[in-house]
Parts: structure tokens; C-alpha cells; sequence
């Protein structure tokens, strides 16, 4: 019996380890399977009109699928990205420029956003001060109330300070986000408190103690705010339509995507367009994705 | 939780404090930025809002609660909570059963098809409501899209003027499919489950992950049934989430807004019929009270919608804060 075994080779010798862990269960095989169906099922779903509108952006302007029977295109063309690129729009500018500038609101906005939130969340976890309860309440008081709420008001309120029609309208009002905050505070109530007592008692000041300690430890939820911060920012559409009146074209790409829409009939534009617009949130997805997965579950439970 | 920061021994309590607060500067100058941003852009405009609440919009005299009193007795703004009412049943429901099967099927895998999965799922999350009105409404396009090619090949063609909107044409007639009037909801109901799905799904999937596999492995000694383990342990132990995942997903229903604006525009305008009940629109109350700041026809005037968000503001915060409270005092027992 010996002799048999060592001739066996190294994965007939594994295959036969893992069998006799699990010997072979027929109930429990087509449960797997059932389970695997299901999960392909939910992806297949999930990715299909993703996988429509890159297919289909890529068929020439005349392409019509039913009649050709089949999803794919025979000849395919990158024309109709180059239209989407180039072709001025309304108000003179074209795709590329509302990309460019809402890119440019977006990431000014998660950078000032995190400084914001991230030293109000130090204080809130770390340091003592009258009150604070009162404070924190008061600050974290966007995670209840709803957009809608605020939203019909503030339009003339920033009309009031002047910020209307300019670019700041877009980055200012959501810095301080309380979901961000809260987020914040939460991981940095879960840091151990002998981080910063050893250099406290070394007389670090606190603010090297956040930059230098606090900062580069929490790289997981900076980057599930960011993303969450960007993303929002990048397909905002009713904040610029609210308050910008003369070029919110030019800073909000969703909105000289719907103008670039109502001007051109043609399906393939459309879909060229809207494949434009979520190529960047998508690839920000792809760099981080195991961060995102696994931070966005447990944050939601925070 | 409450932190064990104090093991030095204080004489008194001034000292205690002394040593707590000495940087209770630091921590004002630290808060002060974030202060700052949430006064002007939210405190305030609450409070504009509240005070615009009790008067005429065209005049600017006080009328004593009016505003409340005519957004609650207009009729388009009662249909529209019944037009929203309905698609978060459906919704809510669907999203709650397909989020939790998905989940438990995710994490019994648990190999590279389950990770792969859990990512792919998690797509939709980056495009927003807008844009994935887009692309299904290149998919339900009627000469373009796949309901164009049912058309082509079945006979089956949408049709926004008749209200049953998917008929079926055959030699016989015309005869609607698709379970009467449902269409108009279906069109809002799929894209927003699509964009909510992945979400929804690894919240479930990190709820089944904290239930210690210790449970099961006695539940197993004991020679317990999948189903029985299913509502033995599993229901009972994920009902936090089932409750957390409820109230967000009510509390962000009744407030859609893009979905129903880009794929029905709150139509359409004939009246439907679901269920044998008579409803007007697809429109959501959101939807309904910023026309008024959107310019376009048919919304309320502006203090009354102020007074209409008002009403909705106090179901949402209420909701938010009874969770948020539940669930703290909760974490705060266990450990």
C-alpha cells in the first residue's frame, strides 16, 4: 500500500487528501451548484446593462440590434466617442471641458471635505471639552435631516452670500458632512488610547499628534469617504441645476451629458455619452475595490 | 462604550479636570471649520425654512399654519405618498428577499466566484440614479432597445399613450401583458432595485459574517435542518439588520427623486390602474415639491412646498434618530 501512494503524483495525491476530508455528497454538490447558478444569476444581471451600453457604444449610428439579431455589431467604430468628445456643446463647451471641471470640484471637495471632518472627528473621539455632547449632536445633524428640507431654502440663502452662479456653490455646502464625521469619530473611538499618551507625555502637540499618528493610520476610511464624497459629487445633478443658472453645463458633467442628450436624437451618442461618465468613478472602483468592499459593509452597520 | 482613559490618580477633582480640558482650545479650533459649514449650509437654512413655513409666499403675511394645512388637503401631494407608498412596498420587499438569499448564497460559497461576485455587485453603487436612467432607458427603448426587439419578434410593443403601456399585439387584437398598469412602476421599480442591490447585498453579507460559527456548529451536533439553522439562527441573529436595511431603504424611498424623474418624469399622465386601485402618477412627494424650485409647471408655491418637506423631514429625521439611538444603546450592552 505504501509503495502505491508515493507514485502517485503531487495532485492525485491532493485530490485524494481533499476527498477524504469531504467524501463526495450529491445533496450537498447540487446545493453548491443551485448556489453558484444564483450567484452567476445576480452578476449577470448586474453587469447586463453595463455590458449593453459598451457594446452598443461602440456600433456605428445606423446599427440597429433587433434587426441584425445579435448584440455585437459587425463593424465596430470609436466615432461616436470622438463626437462626444469633441462636438461643442451648449454654451461652448464640450464633454471634455464639464469632465475636466467637475474632476477639478470634486476631488477640491473630498480634500477639503476630509480636512474638515476628519479634524472635527478627532476632537469629538480624542480630546475633552465643555459641551461636547451639545456639539457633536448639532454637528452630526445632516445624517437625520433630509436634503429635501434644506435644499428649497439654501438655494436662496446662497443667493444671499453671494456664492450663486459660481463654482463654490458646488464645494462648499457639502463639506461637512455628518456621515463622515460620524465615521470618522467611530474608527478613531476603535485606536488603542496608548497611541497618543506615550507622545503626549513627550509634550507632542496635538495637532503633530492627528497629522502624524492619526492620519496615516486610517487610510481604510479615508478612503471609503473619499469615494463616497466623490462620487456624489461627480453625479451631482440637481444641486448645480438649483444653483447655477448661467453655466452649470460647464461644471457639472451630468448636466451637459442630459444637454448633449436633448440635442441629439441619436441612440449610439447617447449611450457613447453615458459610457463617458462613468468611466472614472468605475476605475476609482478598480484601484481600490478590495478597500471599498470591505469597508462600505461595515460601515454601513456603524 | 465608555473609554478607560484615566489611570492616573487625580487628588481633586479640579485637577481631573485640569488634566481632561487642557486642550479644550485645541479641540474648538478643531471643531470650529466643520461648525461653521454646518450653520450656514444646514442649521440656518432649517430655520429660514421653518419660519417661511408659516407665511404667504406672494404676500409675506403670517397665516397661521396654512401652508400646512393646504399641502396636507392638496390632492397631488396625497397621491404622490400613495404613488411612493406603492413602489417602496414592492421595492422594499423585493429588495429585502433578493439582498438576503444573495447574501446567504455568498457566503455558503465562499470561494473566488463568491469574491468575484462581491465585487461586481458593488458596481452599480458608482452610478447614479441619472445615469442608470440612461442606460435603461436605452434598454427599454421602443425601437432600439430590447423592447424593440420583442417587438420585432414577438409582437409585444411599449406604448406610452395606451395606459396599460406594454400590449401585446396578436392577429385576434390587442390585449395588454405585463399584469395591467404596472408598467409605468415597473420601469422605476427596476433601475432603483439595480442601483440598491449590491449595497443592500454585502450589508446582509456582513450581518451573516458577525453571527459566530460556533452557533452552527453546535446547531449541527444537534443534527439540525439547513431551514431549521436558517430561522433558528440566522433570521434572529441578522434582525438588526433587517430592521437598520428597512428604515433606509423606506426613509430613501419616499424621498426618489432621479429615478422617477428620468424615466417617467412623474408620468404618465392618464390615470393607471393598479391592483384595481386607481393612481394617478409615478410621481414621488420630492419630485413633486421641487418643481416649484425647478421651474416647471404644476408644483406647489414655494412656502407651501417648504411645508410639505417640513412634514417629510419630521417622518425621516424621526425615523433616522429612533435607529440610530436603538442601535447604540445596543452596541453599548454588548460590550
Amino acid at each position: 500500500m505504501k509503495k502505491e501512494n508515493i507514485e502517485l503524483t503531487k495532485e492525485q495525491a491532493l485530490l485524494l487528501k481533499a476527498r477524504a476530508k469531504k467524501p463526495f455528497n450529491a445533496k450537498r454538490f447540487i446545493i453548491r451548484a443551485i448556489e453558484s447558478f444564483f450567484v452567476i444569476l445576480g452578476v449577470a444581471i448586474i453587469l447586463f446593462p453595463i455590458f449593453w451600453i459598451v457594446v452598443r457604444s461602440f456600433a456605428p449610428n445606423d446599427y440597429v440590434p433587433i434587426q441584425e439579431w445579435s448584440f455585437f455589431p459587425k463593424n465596430p467604430t470609436a466615432e461616436n466617442f470622438i463626437a462626444v468628445l469633441t462636438k461643442p456643446l451648449k454654451g461652448g463647451y464640450n464633454l471634455v471641458n464639464s469632465l475636466f471641471w467637475t474632476l477639478i470640484v470634486s476631488v477640491a471637495s473630498v480634500v477639503l471635505g476630509l480636512i474638515i471632518m476628519m479634524t472635527a472627528a478627532f476632537a469629538f473621539a480624542r480630546l475633552e471639552f465643555r459641551g461636547k455632547g451639545v456639539l457633536w449632536w448639532y454637528t452630526i445633524i445632516t445624517m437625520f435631516v433630509p436634503g429635501i428640507a434644506v435644499n428649497l431654502t439654501s438655494v436662496y440663502l446662497v443667493d444671499l452670500i453671494g456664492l450663486k452662479d459660481t463654482v463654490w456653490v458646488l464645494i462648499l455646502p457639502g463639506l461637512a458632512g455628518g456621515y463622515g464625521i460620524f465615521f470618522f469619530r467611530q474608527f478613531f473611538l476603535g485606536l488603542p488610547n496608548s497611541l497618543e499618551e506615550a507622545a503626549m507625555i513627550d509634550g507632542c502637540p496635538i495637532f503633530q499628534i492627528f497629522l502624524k499618528i492619526f492620519v496615516p493610520m486610517s487610510i481604510t476610511p479615508i478612503v471609503i469617504i473619499a469615494t463616497r464624497m466623490f462620487n456624489g459629487h461627480w453625479n451631482s445633478y440637481l444641486w448645480p441645476a438649483l444653483t447655477i443658472r448661467d453655466n452649470r453645463e460647464k461644471y457639472a458633467q451630468v448636466m451637459q451629458l442630459l444637454a448633449a442628450i436633448k440635442e441629439s436624437e441619436e441612440t449610439a451618442y447617447v449611450i457613447a455619452a453615458t459610457m463617458v461618465s462613468i468611466i472614472i468613478p468605475i476605475l476609482l472602483f478598480a484601484l481600490n475595490q478590495k478597500r471599498i468592499v470591505s469597508g462600505i459593509a461595515i460601515s454601513g452597520m456603524k | 462604550m465608555k473609554k478607560t482613559k484615566d489611570t492616573i490618580y487625580y487628588r481633586d477633582k479640579r485637577a481631573h479636570n485640569r488634566f481632561h480640558y487642557r486642550f479644550q482650545w485645541h479641540a474648538y479650533l478643531l471643531i470650529l471649520p466643520a461648525f461653521i459649514f454646518v450653520t450656514i449650509f444646514v442649521v440656518a437654512p432649517l430655520i429660514i425654512s421653518f419660519v417661511r413655513s408659516f407665511f404667504e409666499y406672494e404676500t409675506g403675511i403670517y397665516n397661521k399654519g396654512m401652508n400646512y394645512v393646504m399641502v396636507l388637503t392638496d390632492p397631488e401631494f396625497l397621491i404622490t405618498f400613495r404613488n411612493v407608498f406603492f413602489i417602496a412596498l414592492i421595492l422594499v420587499v423585493l429588495m429585502l428577499t433578493t439582498s438576503f438569499l444573495y447574501a446567504n448564497c455568498l457566503n455558503s460559497l465562499d470561494n473566488k466566484l463568491s469574491r468575484f461576485a462581491r465585487t461586481m455587485i458593488f458596481v452599480p453603487f458608482f452610478i447614479s440614479g441619472i445615469i442608470s436612467s440612461l442606460m435603461f432607458s436605452t434598454i427599454f427603448d421602443v425601437s432600439e432597445g430590447l423592447i424593440g426587439y420583442l417587438y420585432y419578434t414577438r409582437g409585444v410593443y411599449f406604448d406610452a399613450d395606451i395606459p396599460g403601456g406594454l400590449t401585446h399585439v396578436t392577429l385576434a387584437g390587442e390585449y395588454v401583458v405585463g399584469g395591467g398598469n404596472f408598467w409605468p412602476y415597473f420601469l422605476i421599480i427596476l433601475p432603483t432595485w439595480w442601483g440598491g442591490f449590491g449595497y443592500q447585498a454585502l450589508m446582509m453579507f456582513a450581518g451573516i459574517i458577525n453571527i459566530p460559527k460556533e452557533y452552527y456548529e453546535a446547531a449541527s451536533i444537534d443534527g439540525a435542518s439547513a431551514t431549521r439553522k436558517m430561522f433558528s439562527i440566522t433570521l434572529p441573529n441578522m434582525k438588526n439588520y433587517f430592521v437598520l436595511v428597512l428604515v433606509n431603504l423606506v426613509t430613501g424611498y419616499f424621498q426618489m427623486f432621479e429615478i422617477p424623474k428620468m424615466m417617467t418624469g412623474g408620468g404618465p399622465e392618464k390615470y393607471s390602474k393598479l391592483f384595481g386601485m386607481e393612481l394617478m402618477r409615478t410621481e414621488s412627494p420630492v419630485l413633486w415639491l421641487y418643481s416649484s424650485v425647478l421651474g416647471q409647471a404644476g408644483g406647489p408655491d414655494r412656502n407651501i412646498a417648504v411645508a410639505g418637506a417640513f412634514l417629510i423631514m419630521v417622518f425621516v429625521t424621526i425615523a433616522n434618530i429612533l435607529v440610530f439611538k436603538v442601535f447604540k444603546s445596543e452596541k453599548s450592552m454588548d460590550s
